[in-house]
């Protein structure tokens, strides 16, 4: 192989990792509000994602146009993640971090059968926004659907970073998030931030879905996977920060796919849990994170 | 002040950051053994800070503790207990889910031994530890005046008497030093009165005891020596007598209202 | 030992015998109903049914150790593990390439089992377990899922997706138990073996050590109890529980699928115990008997039955979180009160 192609196939690898990592990177984003609001493990996060997918498949296929179909199914899989939390988190008497993981299991097992039993069974999928086209640059091959998907992950992140530092109702999510008590007792309603939790969490996911089904196809039993390697990005990043998370996806993705491509393609999957056990093993507090104290 | 009682407890230069903040700084004393401490202050004080770095909930940035002069601060909270130090919380820390005789049998956990060996084949002798565990489970209860609720669960309890039974839990484990954090708070005064009795009654069978507490006049009833913090920093120590004229800790009380 | 304390108030007297008397009455109880529905059990194959019925009561014992065992560690130690069905999977899998592969004696497949899911479970457990929060989840859920690639992988071992093949009957002298009545008394066996137990370990110092971490794990270590040697003691042995059902169920089929040991399995394990009743004894019961019956009455209904799992979790979470078996024992409080 020459430099020159030696150098593309790193190229190509480079922007496919990138690509892959945006989308890891918005599902963390959304593990992490949840976990910051609640303490808990969101296991419907990953069939967020491929709620995604499926709906906009689903209006694309009922012939409306490609930008409309994700848009609309990125409104209402944010509205599924209020309904969620409205309807499930709110109503607990006692919200422990355990219940409420075992309650997005439940939630998890229902969304991934009701999918099945609305969508079926059959993989779905769109052509990206500006269609199939594959650019070339420095004689990498570069689906135009990955500069999308970069594109829009950076935009959606930028636009919660400006949530989170500039408007009240974000810096009132990170003032729960610090400490529950002193937020309540300067006035911020706690049991509404978990709710906007839920909605930026199911946003993110559903975003996320919508962009990445072009390039991978999605179908109902999608969801577990992928949602276990955004929270493997999480925890690379540190569970619990926000812009570790996003480091972590995009690591991750990278990671993932230079891996497919040097080593095999068997390895991808495996690559998220190796990742996750390594930090486990050596670094529990991920690469940004700080362990937390617990107060009584 | 003679040292005719060798120190239980030992602080040394101890510290606590949290981010930008200096909880604790730089704090020495020492609690010796047979006496009741208290530590007293205004709020932010860093009081619970304090009893959580001695108990082992959290890690200081600085310093040293000892416990009968063996250094504790880097043992995890469970190897503190074994070594004689047992706390309650001022969040309760009630196990709901069992009941009333259940949560002291949990306290009983370092003075007794069987492994999960023998609790799955239930041996003889650990059918036999359970009936001691149970029986003096039962008298400490009986002690504390629970005993007719042993069997109800222990969600079922009054916030007093979930605080007694925080407090004959830390007693199973027979500790040589009890942290009591503000076992007066939230009751009422004739009840502060008894759990005053009750822990003067502790300390002449033997126990040392550190308090902290906001209700004065338990303090200054019961307490052998004081210890005053401010800001997370020693202001004042010595007996009540002696603190209550001292004029940094009239300052740093009346200070609170004076919002200059 | 303690002495009579001066003006403290009320010191009730001496202590009343009679309530002690009706705790352990309490503690007969559970036992006695133990042994009562046992040997009801062993009634199964010997009222002559056909193997239909005899397998699906096999299938619920074997289900039950799976079952009772995950309630133990989710609802007793507060710990969640959605990588159960992957120990199963590794100890039928074990236990199946010890016989058809390696040609040993199948009856040293059930102890291998026990053995290799209970490492498995230490190099999982140890890093996840020293963090606090439910970091155990995702490991497991993980560890499920390399596991089922494995399984999928290694064809000269697992004989990848077409399933082992050659696994050995069980055999007494010559008698081999090579069919579904013939292996009942085993797995009955084992299974009433597992859930005595699991009901000493409950009711045992260790069990209350256990309840203590997943209720206040702060207030736990504080009385001296180190949580995470006892996650991982639990953890660890309940995954050798998982992996002998999974032996017994290799050597109940002669035969293992990569896809009955998938994590969508160890989910559904987890949605069982909470339909039961996570941390009731009698929820593992109920849950293994959903899990078993239910997808034989659902037949027809087989796409629904994972959103009714689903939604029924969901509701038991929410509105019954005492699950069937808290159901049950508001029941029996109802009848009491009627019949006094």
């Amino acid at each position: 192989m020459s430099a020159g192609s030696a150098g593309a196939t790193a190229l190509q690898l480079l922007f496919a990792g990138v690509g892959n990592g945006a989308i890891y990177a918005l599902i963390a984003l959304g593990f992490n509000v949840i976990f910051k609001s609640t303490g808990a493990l969101n296991f419907a996060q990953g069939e967020w994602v491929m709620l995604g997918g499926m709906i906009a498949a689903a209006a694309i296929s009922a012939h409306a146009p490609i930008w409309a179909g994700c848009l609309a199914a990125v409104a209402i899989v944010a509205a599924i993640g209020l309904l969620s939390e409205r309807l499930i988190v709110a109503p607990l008497k006692r919200p422990t971090p355990m219940l409420i993981t075992l309650l997005s299991i439940g939630l998890a097992i229902s969304t991934k059968s009701m999918v099945m039993l609305v969508l079926g069974k059959d993989p779905a999928g769109y052509p990206g926004f500006s269609g199939d086209a594959v650019l070339n640059i420095f004689g990498a091959r570069v689906p135009a659907q990955t500069l999308w998907i970069i594109g829009i992950t950076l935009v959606f992140i930028l636009a919660a970073h400006f949530f989170f530092e500039r408007t009240i109702l974000g810096k009132s999510l990170r003032a729960v998030a610090a400490d529950r008590d002193a937020a309540s007792l300067v006035g911020i309603n706690v049991e509404r931030s978990v709710m906007w939790s839920f909605v930026i969490g199911a946003l993110a996911g559903g975003i996320a879905g919508a962009i990445i089904t072009p390039q991978t196809f999605t179908s109902y039993d999608q969801g577990g996977l992928i949602g276990f390697k955004g929270f493997s990005a999480a925890m690379l990043g540190g569970i619990g920060n926000l812009y570790g998370g996003m480091l972590g996806g995009l690591l991750l993705g990278l990671l993932e796919t230079f891996a497919a491509g040097y080593v095999s393609s068997h390895f991808k999957d495996a690559v998220a849990f190796i990742v996750l056990l390594i930090i486990l093993f050596a670094l529990p507090s991920g690469l940004l994170g700080r362990s937390e104290a617990q107060r009584v | 002040m003679s040292d005719t009682a060798a120190a239980l407890l030992d602080v040394r230069g101890l510290a606590c950051r949290f981010g930008g903040l200096q909880a604790i700084a730089e704090l020495d004393f020492s609690v010796r053994e047979g006496e009741i401490k208290a530590i007293i202050g205004p709020n932010g004080a860093g009081k619970t800070t304090l009893f959580n770095m001695i108990s082992g909930v959290i890690a200081p940035s600085a310093g040293h503790i000892l416990l009968s002069g063996e250094r504790v601060d880097t043992a995890p909270a469970f190897r503190r207990a074994r070594l004689g130090l047992s706390r309650t919380f001022q969040n309760l820390q009630i196990f709901k889910d069992m009941t009333v005789l259940e949560n002291v049998m949990v306290g009983c956990h370092t003075r007794s031994h069987c492994g999960t060996v023998r609790a799955l084949f239930r041996s003889p002798r650990a059918r036999a530890e359970e009936a001691g565990i149970r029986e003096r489970s039962a008298e400490l209860l009986a002690r504390l005046g629970l005993f007719q609720r042993a069997d109800e669960p222990a969600a079922s309890l009054s916030f007093g008497e979930s605080k007694l039974l925080e407090i004959a839990r830390a007693l199973a484990a027979s500790p040589r030093l009890l942290l009591l954090d503000e076992p007066a708070a939230g009751i009422s005064h004739d009840a502060a009165l008894r759990v005053g009795e009750l822990i003067r009654a502790l300390n002449r069978d033997g126990l040392t005891v550190l308090l902290v507490e906001h209700n004065m006049g338990l303090v200054m009833d019961i307490s052998h020596s004081i210890l005053v913090l401010d800001h997370g920093r020693k202001i004042a120590e010595g007996p009540p007598a002696a603190v209550r004229n001292d004029p940094a800790v009239l300052a740093a009380y009346l200070g609170e209202d004076d919002d200059a | 030992m303690a002495k009579p304390s001066d003006g403290i108030d009320p010191v009730l007297g001496p202590i009343q015998t009679d309530a002690r008397d009706d705790r352990s009455r309490v503690h007969v109880g559970a036992r006695a109903s133990l042994v009562v529905v046992w040997l009801a059990l062993l009634a199964i194959p010997l009222l002559g049914l056909n193997d239909y019925v005899v397998s699906l009561g096999t299938s619920f014992l074997i289900n039950l150790i799976l079952i009772g065992s995950l309630n133990v560690l989710i609802g007793y130690c507060g710990q969640i593990s959605l990588g159960h069905a992957g120990f199963y999977g590794l100890g039928a899998y074990a236990a199946g390439i010890l016989s058809a592969k390696l040609g040993l004696n199948p009856w040293l497949g059930l102890p291998a089992a026990c053995v290799v899911s209970a490492i498995a479970a230490l190099v999982i457990g140890i890093p996840a377990l020293r963090l606090k929060g439910h970091y155990l989840a995702m490991a497991t859920l993980g560890f499920n899922a390399i596991l089922s690639v494995l399984f999928d992988q290694l064809v000269p071992w697992t004989g990848g997706p077409n399933g082992l093949l050659g696994v050995k009957p069980l055999a007494l002298a010559s008698f081999a138990l090579s069919n579904q009545a013939r292996i009942f008394p085993l797995v009955w066996l084992c299974a009433g073996l597992v859930m005595l137990a699991l009901l000493n370990l409950i009711q045992s110092r260790v069990g209350r050590a256990m309840r203590a971490i997943a209720t206040s794990e702060i207030a736990a270590q504080s009385l001296g109890v180190d949580a995470f040697h006892y996650k991982l003691i639990v953890f660890v042995l309940t995954a050798a529980m998982a992996g002998l059902a999974g032996s017994l169920y290799v050597e109940s089929n002669l035969y293992a699928s990569p896809e009955s040991f998938g994590f969508s399995t160890s989910i559904l394990l987890v949605a069982m115990v909470a339909l039961g009743g996570w941390g009731r004894y009698a929820g593992a019961f109920f849950g293994a008997l959903i899990y078993t019956v239910a997808p034989e009455l659902l037949r027809t209904f087989q796409d629904a039955q994972y959103l009714i799992f689903g939604a029924g979790m969901i509701a038991v979470l929410l509105f019954f979180p005492g699950g069937l078996a808290g159901a049950g024992e508001g029941v029996a409080r109802l009848w009491r009160r009627w019949r006094s």
